[in-house]
């Protein structure tokens, strides 16, 4: 039986996500002076998710603005039968995957070449306390690579659902994720 | 098992995932394999490091000034909601006011309102196909052509009206009083359908009456027209 590993943004219920759907409520008419309240609880968890699944600063900062550009459009989609933040946490999923698709592979090839030590000082400025040598090792794995570890053993999502969203077969996904782990822990001994 | 472990059974092991007959072997090989021990632990000590990373950034910059630009230089307001609906005619969601669109392509053009009973059937069965189509990109996103075909679609309306009306005289009375009936039927269906949406913006089914109305009319209208020259 696979491990209840679910997304923690299911698993953390607390008074700034009660917060935040009722910011949602009040955006969702068009309130755009209540979505910033919706961005502002909510950009810390969608940059954390940016800054891993790209391993690029400027990057990441580009596709949160797409996220929360994304989300404000579809915001009337948006039924409450989940928690916001879940809706809000696939919607920037796809957001992520879908960009990757379009870069194509010239980018993807430049991603691969970012500067981790740059990287490394950024992440730990925007996250005080994460290990800085766990980060650089993720964010040096190959783009598809460090997609799957994020999404399975960052962000707990299930393999089945890691296939749904990369639109790749079960098999490979599970054969992604434990050759990226092979590769976090040989960087992590060098 | 005499061979050593490999990475998917060692994997599923440590997540819990492996049948138990495979975890029964694993055991068995672990407590005589300190290689593949080894593997193991250094495993079992990288998960919960990794689950265990923060889940929250802070972007370097206030991200939100650019965004709201963004908003704003869409005029994104959401569809189909509260304020949004207040302040438009319709309130049709993206694929309906795509479908719309594209009924209003195919009546538009320096031939359109001469081939309108040609068109007629194509018409329709567009708006099926469009509608599907437009539903399914929905998910991308599409509100400048949603803004488009909300003004495209009151302009279509428009022309027709005033096509029927310059040539009214050359219908049959019954005709015009037969068309004029339905018209009044299809307004007041309208009429509900906007009031009930005024309080319930965000229902769909509602959404949904209301372009079936409102492709009604643009069908009976176009009907009327097809039979006037001008």
């Amino acid at each position: 039986m696979e491990l209840a590993l679910v997304p923690r943004i299911d698993a953390e219920v607390d008074d700034s996500i009660d917060l935040g759907t009722r910011m949602v409520r009040r955006a969702q008419p068009g309130d755009a002076d209540a979505f910033e309240g919706v961005y502002r609880a909510h950009v810390g968890r969608i940059h954390a998710l940016c800054l891993r699944m790209s391993g690029d600063v400027q990057q990441a900062e580009s596709l949160t603005q797409d996220v929360f550009v994304r989300a404000w459009e579809k915001l009337s989609s948006f039924r409450g039968e989940s928690r916001f933040s879940t809706w809000l946490h696939r919607l920037a999923i796809n957001v992520i995957l879908q960009d990757r698709r379009t870069r194509g592979r010239r980018q993807a090839r430049e991603q691969q070449v970012e500067d981790l030590e740059r990287y490394a000082v950024a992440v730990t400025e925007a996250m005080p306390g994460t290990k800085v040598d766990l980060e650089r090792a993720i964010a040096g794995l190959p783009k598809g690579a460090r997609e799957v570890l994020v999404l399975r053993d960052i962000q707990g999502f299930k393999y089945r659902k890691i296939a749904e969203l990369t639109g790749v077969s079960l098999g490979t996904v599970k054969a992604q994720i434990h050759r990226a782990r092979n590769l976090v822990q040989e960087a992590l001994e060098r | 098992m005499n061979r050593h472990i490999d990475d998917a059974e060692l994997n599923d092991y440590v997540e819990g995932l492996a049948p138990e007959d495979v975890a029964r072997l694993v055991d068995d090989h672990l407590a005589s394999c300190e290689e593949c021990t080894a593997r193991f632990e250094a495993l079992a000590r990288l998960l919960p490091e990794l689950a265990g990373l923060p889940d929250h950034a802070a972007p370097a910059s206030d991200l939100w000034p650019a965004i709201r630009a963004e908003i704003d230089a869409q005029g994104a307001i959401p569809i189909s909601r509260g304020r949004a609906v207040d302040n438009r005619r319709f309130s049709f969601s993206p694929s309906e006011l795509a479908a719309a669109s594209v009924v209003w392509a195919l009546l538009s053009g320096g031939t359109a309102w001469m081939a309108f009973t040609a068109r007629q059937d194509q018409a329709v069965v567009a708006v099926t196909e469009v509608t599907e189509a437009a539903t399914r990109a929905e998910s991308n996103g599409f509100l400048p052509v949603v803004e488009a075909a909300t003004t495209e679609y009151e302009q279509a309306i428009a022309s027709l009206e005033f096509i029927l009306e310059q040539g009214r005289d050359q219908l049959n009375p019954r005709t015009v009083a037969t068309i004029e009936m339905s018209l009044n039927a299809i307004d007041r269906a309208i009429g509900e359908a906007r009031q009930a949406l005024s309080s319930d913006p965000n229902n769909a089914g509602l959404n949904r009456l209301l372009i079936k109305y409102e492709q009604s009319k643009l069908r009976v209208l176009r009907q009327a027209s097809a039979a006037i020259q001008i």
